[in-house]
């Protein structure tokens, strides 16, 4: 798990499996763990254990105010896009 | 400070679809067409035409603001405490029509601010939530391993 790797950059590169936190935790400090601890009592993340591995998930609907409209709204216009798309078919036919 | 509670957010889809532009316009503006792919409503493609599209999570009011046959079309889009404009462009491509949607518009206090759920979003979050596979599974709960 990296906070900060070797080269420095705190950019988030690929996706850290959460099993790694515990040697985040050995290595000392508050690093992730603590941070998803916080965000599952606020309700905002739910946990789900996977033999060592801990997924978390984002509670949308708590997260919701914190997410803009428009992460919302081009979910609902891809979805609407699908059925247009389905409808000019059936017109063609 | 710009004050950013009014700084308009956008989004946009396009897709390329395979018709012409001659063949998706009807889609967008005939009532019993938009129904099938979008929402009941009392569209008509007539600037200045207030009409609402209603689904069982909520009613969005809207009024024609332009209309270029198979070209563009764009609307209000009130709902909640939303203030938009969706825009379509159609333009020819050799294989059909690249689509285009945008809908630019700002909500007075912007959930950056986070003040908690006010109003109706949490309905309308919640709505789209229980509506989840109505809407094609538009609000999955993303889940990754890590913060």
């Amino acid at each position: 798990m990296r906070t900060r790797d070797r080269s420095g950059s705190r950019g988030r590169k690929t996706p850290w499996r959460v099993q790694s936190v515990r040697e985040g935790q050995e290595l000392g400090g508050k690093l992730l763990g603590g941070h998803l601890g916080v965000l599952k009592q606020a309700g905002l993340v739910r946990d789900r254990h996977e033999g060592r591995q801990t997924h978390y998930s984002a509670q949308l609907g708590a997260l919701a105010p914190l997410i803009d409209w428009t992460s919302q709204m081009a979910n609902f216009w891809q979805s609407r896009f699908d059925h247009l798309e389905g409808l000019l078919k059936r017109m063609d036919q | 400070m710009t004050n950013t509670a009014t700084e308009t957010l956008s989004v946009v889809v396009e897709r390329e679809i395979p018709f012409p532009p001659e063949k998706i316009w009807p889609a967008l503006t005939q009532p019993h067409l938009i129904e099938e792919w979008l929402m009941t409503n009392d569209f008509k493609p007539v600037v200045g035409h207030s009409f609402t599209l209603r689904a069982d999570w909520g009613v969005v009011d809207c009024q024609v603001l332009a209309v270029a046959p198979n070209k563009t079309l764009s609307y209000t889009w009130g709902a909640y405490d939303l203030r938009s404009v969706v825009t379509w462009t159609l333009t020819p491509t050799s294989t059909g029509t690249h689509l285009r949607m945008e809908q630019s518009g700002f909500r007075p206090d912007q959930p950056q601010y986070y003040q908690g759920a006010k109003g109706g979003w949490q309905g309308f979050f919640a709505a789209l939530e229980r509506n989840k596979s109505e809407l094609g599974g538009g609000m999955t709960s993303q889940s990754w391993a890590g913060a």
